[in-house]
């Protein structure tokens, strides 16, 4: 489900706002009443606390279960050796990556 | 005729190293219960007297300096070891000492609110590891409670401080105990209480303070040439007048110990008597307080957060009264630490809150906690520059809230692998080596395809720490999951029945509460009129009960054993089968084939 969706807010919502939204469901749905329901909201929140990761977001959407399946595909050619890799690697190296290449982002520092 | 409560109350325990309380909470406000003596505080001892009678709290807390050797402090700092620790004639697991602990708590709790106290919600150090998780739930079964939920230290000490404040902080709780450490980083926002990161030790406290002092108290004796008995009651005294001295040096610049008659040596009697400054007491316990503060910094470097972003500083444990804490706090944060609720207390209080919570009790606030560890799975990776196996790929991080569901996918190293061992490990470290294995299983039939199959490999960790895992192959579905609740299998010679230790606890119970009933009927003129025929009883049926589990283990491994050893095993059984059937339950005629069976059963398992 889209994190926004989770949190009842639109795309342009900005960090204060999803905080506070991510706030007022943990109290209806605390970890204590409601795991499963809890388990949801945090991984929308999340997905989306920052510019950074919503950026990340809006590249990949929730397609991203076979990014890493792709991106290897094109690392095996250039490494003797498979090693896993996952998700999380490739979100760290485009982020890094990003940053190398002084990506600006409007509205952040 | 009692009367049995329809709404089953939930009480709130902090077992402590040093201190353990139990508090409940009602109409919108924590209580701590008290004792019949009006205590709140029971010390964390147990003690067997001379006669064989179970002490708890406070009298084993007294017979500590006569009786050293039938005296058992600290016991937290043992909890999740598999290891027996002797108590007069018989020995126990560090689960079944706390055990008492916690029966003697809910005792005092029953009698407190005249009702029957079956569930309790029981804090932890927030850096205790899986292991020592479930020692103490283990703990709290053995006394006949039913763990509903064992929630960390300083996040229950930061609910206990939220109650009834308002406005969004950010709080670091250092919280230093007897045996433990540690620190938190929690965010309080709209009645959420969010831990947001934590880490600690989990063998730092003030027990270690008193060791310094003692080792000091040593070496003055040792000076003038007087060696002390480790296991005496002189060294008791010692440790007692440590104890004793770091207390006043909380107040005091400098506090006298005088011991006079500690013991004979060599046939003169020895005296102790020096003087201690706060400065040379700071100066023994400095290494310490630099091991707290640099946990401190990697709290906050696991929140991301600079010293500057802290709001608050909560103190939590009795240890945080020594005043070094204090300015060495208030000098990196430049904030005087809160401490309005009395330390040794506020841990209880927050137990209690969460057990309303949890009880549906409205009001107070929303709980989201962190895991202290990562856990991961061992895999093929990049190390040090070198593609090898064993290298972590954790899929659950440090500091991510609970409960959490996360999965990552695997590939198959080679063409046509038709399976994939998982070994799941909890540590920081990327070489799983320094990490500790908590699991391992192996998925099989995956499909004859080329190198490259995709394991998905999902973990699932919930509110009390328990970890399910599971590994798919994501073409065909083929899936296969293990739950790890390891504690319990990690003890040495396997898992250990939970009703036979939480009986043996009651017939315990039931001794001391017969030599409390006397006492009372008679003077209270001490232990010296306990019959001894109970502790026989008591001593036979322990014995006849590790029979009976010993012909169950026998019957189980009978398979594996060859002719021979199965003829043998067969008449032993058979032996010790009549002997308990005939009741004959004289221990020495009893042991005999039960050592024989446990040797046979020994080498077949090894």
């Amino acid at each position: 489900m889209n994190p926004f969706d989770v949190l009842g807010l639109t795309a342009e919502a900005n960090d204060a706002e999803i905080r506070k939204a991510y706030l007022v469901r943990v109290k209806e749905f605390s970890p204590e009443q409601h795991p499963e329901r809890f388990k949801e909201i945090r991984a929308a929140f999340e997905a989306i606390s920052d510019q950074r990761r919503r950026i990340a977001y809006s590249l990949f959407g929730k397609e991203t279960a076979d990014f890493p399946t792709l991106l290897l595909a094109v690392l095996r050619r250039e490494q003797p050796h498979p090693q896993p890799v996952t998700k999380k690697d490739w979100l760290d190296l485009l982020s890094s990556s990003m940053k190398e290449a002084r990506f600006e982002v409007p509205g952040e520092r | 005729m009692g009367i049995e409560s329809v709404n089953d109350i939930i009480v709130g325990i902090d077992l402590g190293t040093t201190n353990s309380e139990v508090a409940i909470f009602e109409n919108g406000q924590t209580r701590v219960l008290t004792d019949q003596q009006g205590e709140r505080i029971l010390p964390s001892f147990v003690g067997i007297t001379d006669a064989g009678a179970l002490l708890v709290g406070r009298p084993a807390l007294n017979q500590y300096v006569a009786n050293p050797e039938r005296t058992i402090k600290s016991i937290k700092r043992r909890m999740g070891e598999a290891t027996r620790i002797s108590l007069g004639k018989n020995s126990y697991s560090p689960s079944e000492i706390s055990a008492m602990i916690l029966r003697q708590l809910r005792d005092t709790a029953e009698a407190a609110l005249g009702q029957p106290v079956r569930k309790a919600v029981i804090t932890v150090p927030a850096y205790f590891s899986d292991a020592q998780r479930q020692a103490t739930r283990e703990a709290g079964e053995i006394a006949g409670l039913e763990v509903m939920r064992i929630i960390n230290e300083p996040t229950a000490a930061a609910l206990a401080y939220e109650a009834g404040h308002r406005g969004s902080r950010r709080v670091l709780v250092y919280d230093l105990g007897g045996g433990t450490f540690d620190v938190s980083v929690v965010r309080i926002e709209d009645d959420v209480v969010e831990v947001v990161s934590s880490h600690g030790n989990n063998h730092l406290g003030g027990d270690d303070f008193d060791q310094k002092i003692v080792a000091h108290l040593l070496d003055h004796l040792k000076q003038q040439g007087v060696q002390v008995p480790t296991t005496s009651s002189a060294m008791a005294r010692i440790i007692r007048c440590a104890e004793a001295a770091k207390r006043q040096l909380s107040d005091h610049v400098e506090v006298q110990i005088d011991e006079e008659y500690l013991l004979e040596y060599k046939g003169r009697p020895v005296h102790l008597s020096l003087e201690l400054s706060r400065r040379d007491y700071e100066e023994m316990i400095q290494p310490y307080i630099d091991e707290t503060m640099a946990a401190v910094h990697t709290a906050l470097n696991g929140a991301n957060m600079t010293v500057a972003a802290i709001d608050e500083i909560l103190l939590v444990g009795g240890s945080t009264r020594t005043p070094m804490v204090r300015e060495r706090l208030q000098e990196v944060f430049g904030l005087i630490p809160r401490g309005e609720i009395d330390p040794d207390l506020c841990v209880a209080m927050g137990a209690a809150i969460h057990a309303g919570v949890m009880g549906g009790s409205k009001a107070a606030a929303v709980l989201v906690d962190v895991t202290p560890y990562t856990f991961g799975i061992g895999v093929v990776g990049m190390l040090d520059g070198d593609i090898r196996p064993g290298v972590l790929s954790p899929i659950i991080r440090k500091n991510t809230s609970v409960p959490v569901s996360r999965s990552e996918i695997y590939m198959t190293m080679i063409d046509g692998q038709e399976r994939v061992g998982i070994d799941v490990y909890q540590g920081e470290h990327p070489d799983v080596s320094y990490d500790v294995q908590i699991g391992s299983f192996t998925v099989e039939g995956l499909s004859d395809v080329p190198a490259g199959n995709e394991i998905v490999v999902q973990f699932d960790l919930n509110l009390d720490g328990m970890l399910q895992v599971t590994a798919r192959e994501k073409s065909t579905g083929l899936a296969k999951q293990v739950t790890i609740d390891n504690a319990m299998t990690q003890q040495e010679g396997g898992k250990r029945d939970v009703s036979q230790s939480r009986d043996q606890v009651a017939a315990l119970f039931g001794q001391s509460n017969k030599r409390g009933t006397e006492d009372n009927r008679a003077d209270s003129g001490g232990s010296a009129g306990t019959p001894p025929r109970i502790e026989v009883q008591f001593e036979t049926d322990s014995v006849a009960q590790q029979a009976a589990a010993l012909v169950t283990k026998a019957r189980r491994l009978l398979d594996q054993a060859t002719e021979a050893d199965r003829i043998e095993i067969v008449d032993l059984i058979d032996a010790i089968q009549s002997l308990l059937e005939k009741g004959d339950t004289d221990s020495a005629a009893l042991q005999k084939p039960c050592d024989q069976l446990a040797d046979i059963l020994f080498y077949l398992e090894t």
